[in-house]
């Protein structure tokens, strides 16, 4: 799955956000301008399009999302992604979107799916061809390829058809339906403290085998054992990228503490021992004498080691979308040139997208990667981009004044903000 | 006051790493003596312009007279995906040496990127990465096709980082060779002269 554009309204305090997404994407706003929420309401929408319908009917009712601007409270939540899938003598354009609207006073009218659509075009064809069409309750779907989307499906009001469909085993389209169902967004917290990283027994799910699956932020350590012992290409480019960013490393080693294996009772013969092993990486620091825990490193360094685990997770699980909040927080701003490249270069299949406050940071992306937020004139967020046709005028202007591009952008944001200068407005689209 | 001096700004470790050793090569195979020489990288966070007069300031003409020092920038003519935003302004870079009394300046262009030079030597990245020699590297520049290159061999190439034993394991000569004339001021800055030296060695 390839993901060329996404569109989210009605959620928070965002206006409709829409993103042609390239391979890197960033999204800078000063604080309280909608960054965060703008990656919320996706990974809510995937998280929707996953839910059964009672986890369905709580989220149509989560009160930290529903919109209270008086702009936009009365707006449906919509989601809406376009998409490629297929191989490259068939490649097919998906577009799909859903609304709901959130709860209401009136129960009869809140906590309703309101419409939904399917539509596929492949490279041959000029037009899209409707495969799914649904208002509320009243839900139609293309049975085979030369027919029209009028066969009947009863859908229940919180429930979606994309859901429903996967039933029919018959249908020409069911591996478009299984990927959106399996649509995943990774979304990094970099502003997790990392002692919830390593050093823990994952004691949720019993492990036999090792795996290189996406793992949850506390599995870290053990995906990082499992990518040694399982793709060791993937491995050395993961030591390559730590290497680089902490040269203060001379060496590090994953390793994996069998407790049982060294406890000193007895083995009972039971139907499931569960497994008690604590997963960590060992490091060598130049000038230290020893081998010490990563828990050694300071938090920054030891979260270079979760971004990079996770984006390798992600290259490996050919994730279409990886967002990093606030990449640089914990980071030098020296390396973070370096940690672009590498997340760049790590991630071949996978486009990103980061949210940031650094200046430094900006000064490295091309300004077509970067949406600004800022508020409307009715108090909602909105990501806009920098005209084209200004692009010269602002490089003039920071070359004419020893400023970066990130600066420039930054000191305009903020001038905005205060009311102070239109020249950000004039700017964008 | 120190004698004399040609100070090389570069954009990066790498490349600071690539000069030294290009110099290196220089010493070895020439048959003048080269001039005192200093590289020095302008990577990191500052803009170019103003890092390279700081470090003239106090790092340079604290030594040596305005009149003794000539400089060189080294730079790629394509910028690469993540480089900093706005690119360098040759201009003001210009006229900021000129405000420090230095009037030569010359500029060492890699057409299109330094890692077009790289490429030069393929067999030579090939054997570094280990992996099988391929004839031709694919990619959509030079940096990209590094990358590709590099991730053959499990290893990522960042550039204007040094990745370790790399810039030593590339041939010299074979770069050398590719980009002569944008390196040909560099070397009539330093006295280089390979050709005599070539002449040397068959005399004996």
């Amino acid at each position: 799955m390839l993901i060329k554009r996404i569109e989210v309204g009605g959620f928070a305090n965002l206006d409709r956000f829409q993103l042609e997404l390239s391979k890197f994407n960033a999204l800078v706003a000063l604080n309280n301008y909608g960054k965060s929420n703008a990656i919320f309401a996706l990974d809510f929408a995937i998280d929707f399009i996953k839910a059964n319908t009672a986890k369905k009917d709580n989220m149509m009712a989560y009160m930290p999302y529903i919109p209270t601007n008086i702009h936009n409270d009365k707006l449906p939540y919509h989601f809406e992604i376009e998409f490629e899938t297929g191989l490259k003598k068939d490649i097919q354009t998906v577009l799909y979107a859903f609304s709901f609207d959130w709860i209401k006073n009136k129960k009869k009218d809140g906590k309703i799916i309101r419409s939904e659509s399917l539509k596929v075009k492949s490279a041959k064809e000029a037009k899209f061809k409707t495969y799914i069409l649904r208002e509320f309750e009243k839900a139609t779907y293309l049975p085979s390829p030369s027919g029209r989307c009028d066969r009947t499906v009863k859908i229940k009001s919180d429930e979606l058809v994309i859901n429903k469909l996967l039933n029919f085993d018959d249908l020409f389209y069911l591996s478009i339906l299984a990927e959106i169902n399996e649509i995943s967004i990774l979304n990094v917290n970099t502003l997790e403290h990392p002692d919830k990283l390593f050093r823990r027994i994952a004691q949720d799910v019993v492990k036999t085998e090792y795996s290189v699956k996406v793992p949850e932020e506390f599995d870290v350590a053990f995906f990082i054992y499992s990518l040694e012992k399982l793709k060791s290409p993937f491995y050395n480019i993961f030591r390559d990228a730590v290497m680089t960013l902490l040269p203060c490393l001379e060496d590090f080693e994953p390793v994996e503490i069998d407790m049982k294996a060294i406890s000193s009772r007895k083995k009972v013969n039971v139907p499931l021992e569960f497994p008690e092993k604590i997963y960590d990486i060992q490091v060598k620091e130049r000038n230290c004498n020893q081998y010490t825990a990563i828990d050694r490193l300071s938090s920054g360094s030891q979260k270079l080691f979760y971004v990079l685990a996770m984006a390798i997770a992600a290259e490996i699980n050919k994730v279409p979308l990886i967002t990093f909040e606030e990449l640089e927080n914990s980071i030098h701003p020296g390396l973070l040139q370096k940690l672009l490249q590498i997340l760049s270069g790590i991630l071949e299949n996978t486009k990103i997208m980061i949210t940031s406050h650094s200046p430094y940071l900006l000064q490295y992306l091309d300004a077509e990667q970067i949406s600004i937020g800022m508020p409307n004139k009715k108090g909602l967020a909105t990501f806009r981009k920098i005209k084209k046709s200004k692009l010269k005028k602002i490089t003039d202007i920071a070359q004419q004044e020893g400023m970066s591009f990130g600066d420039f952008i930054f000191d305009q944001m903020i001038d905005s903000a205060m009311g102070e200068s239109e020249v950000l407005n004039e700017l964008c689209d | 006051m120190a004698g004399k001096l040609i100070v090389i700004f570069v954009e990066g470790e790498t490349e600071k790493e690539f000069y030294n050793a290009l110099i290196q090569y220089y010493k070895a195979q020439s048959s003048n003596k080269l001039r005192e020489f200093k590289v020095i990288n302008l990577g990191g966070i500052n803009r170019f312009e103003t890092k390279m007069a700081l470090k003239l300031q106090n790092e340079i003409l604290v030594k040596h007279n305005p009149k003794d020092v000539e400089v060189v920038c080294c730079y790629d003519t394509d910028v690469f995906e993540f480089a900093k935003r706005p690119p360098v302004n040759w201009t003001k870079v210009k006229s900021r040496v000129a405000d420090l009394g230095i009037s030569e300046l010359t500029q060492v262009m890699a057409s299109r990127m330094i890692e077009d030079w790289f490429l030069a030597d393929l067999p030579g990245i090939c054997k570094f990465l280990k992996i099988k020699e391929v004839k031709k590297a694919d990619g959509k520049d030079g940096n990209d096709k590094m990358i590709k290159l590099f991730k053959k061999g499990s290893k990522l190439y960042i550039k204007g980082t040094p990745t370790s034993k790399f810039i030593p394991s590339l041939n010299m000569e074979t770069i050398r060779k590719h980009a002569a004339s944008q390196l040909s001021p560099l070397e009539k800055l330093l006295h280089v002269s390979l050709a005599e030296k070539g002449k040397q060695k068959k005399k004996k």
